[in-house]
């Protein structure tokens, strides 16, 4: 009986061990799953070039032409602020309710920083317009309503 | 558009009773007794981890089983139990901090591990042939590792 106890308290013990240190140390040195750090021998992500200035009026239209290396997740290894992930997030296409769903914090301000993630990567949104009787929303549009 | 009708009770809606109404002790207050209990055993292996370093730098066991043996030795030798206190510290904040610098630099685990290795290597010479006769060697091995990690484990909080 104190074998079994003395060898369930091991096991408790050595497990325990494993997921604290030994795991996390061969998970970012690549032995076993994904590494989480990054070695400062990598270039550390540079700012997206300036990209061109492409207005989005469809959820489902193109991306905006911006550098991807900045963008993709590794940066996000070595920039952990606010900032950066609601740039990544405005970046794959979500829009201004599904970032506040998700991020803490005053929706004022996160609104904000969507503001500034879409002006940071030259994403400009369509202004919009509800139609109203008798006033043309878009000049394609005028002649019909004429 | 369907509607959920619900009862009301004096102008507010029944709570939803989850199960039978017994018990005297609340969940908060549980939880916070653990808490104390956890770091109180945080503070009894600081202890002893200082106590390991200070028979580790004599090279003695520690007589666990004998506390009288080693308040005396405690208060014989003052210098080297300063000394063994700075050492602790010392190790203690490179591995607690080591620890955190790997979260952006795997390089840092290297000086957690050594600072940890330092650690067990005092408490190895201090506590090995007390607990050898009380459990088995690997246990008490892993109880001398596991010594030096849980109070890091306490203590820093996580995000």
């Amino acid at each position: 009986m104190g074998t079994l106890f003395a060898i369930t308290v091991t096991v408790i013990i050595a497990g325990w061990l494993w997921f604290y240190i030994i795991r996390p140390i061969l998970e970012d040195y690549g032995v076993i799953g994904v590494p989480k750090t990054v070695n400062n021998s990598e270039p550390v992500m540079s700012r997206p070039a300036p990209p061109a200035q492409v207005q989005t009026t469809d959820r489902q239209a193109d991306r905006p032409s911006v550098s991807v290396d900045s963008l993709e997740l590794p940066r996000l290894r070595l920039d952990r602020t606010k900032q950066a992930i609601i740039e990544v997030m405005v970046y794959n296409g979500w829009q201004v309710g599904e970032i506040r769903a998700v991020i803490k914090g005053d929706n004022g301000a996160i609104g904000a920083e969507i503001e500034a993630a879409k002006k940071k990567l030259g994403i400009e949104t369509a202004e919009n317009r509800t139609p109203i009787a008798g006033r043309p929303t878009d000049a394609t549009f005028a002649s019909d309503l004429k | 558009m369907s509607v959920e009708s619900r009862p009301l009770v004096n102008g507010q809606a029944p709570a939803r009773r989850r199960g039978p109404p017994i018990g005297f002790l609340q969940p908060a207050t549980v939880e916070r007794a653990f808490i104390v209990l956890l770091y109180m055993a945080l503070a009894i292996l600081v202890v002893l981890s200082v106590l390991g370093t200070f028979y580790g730098r004599r090279g003695t066991p520690a007589p666990i089983t004998a506390p009288l043996h080693l308040w005396r030795d405690i208060i014989t030798a003052p210098v080297l139990l300063g000394i063994a206190v700075a050492i602790q510290f010392t190790l203690t904040v490179i591995q607690y901090g080591a620890r955190q610098k790997a979260r952006y630099d795997r390089r840092w685990w290297i000086l957690y591990l050594v600072a940890l290795a330092w650690s067990v290597y005092y408490n190895t010479q201090a506590y090995w042939v007390p607990l050898t006769a009380l459990v088995p060697w690997y246990l008490a091995g892993l109880l001398i590792v596991a010594g030096d990690v849980l109070p890091e484990f306490l203590a820093v909080r996580r995000e």
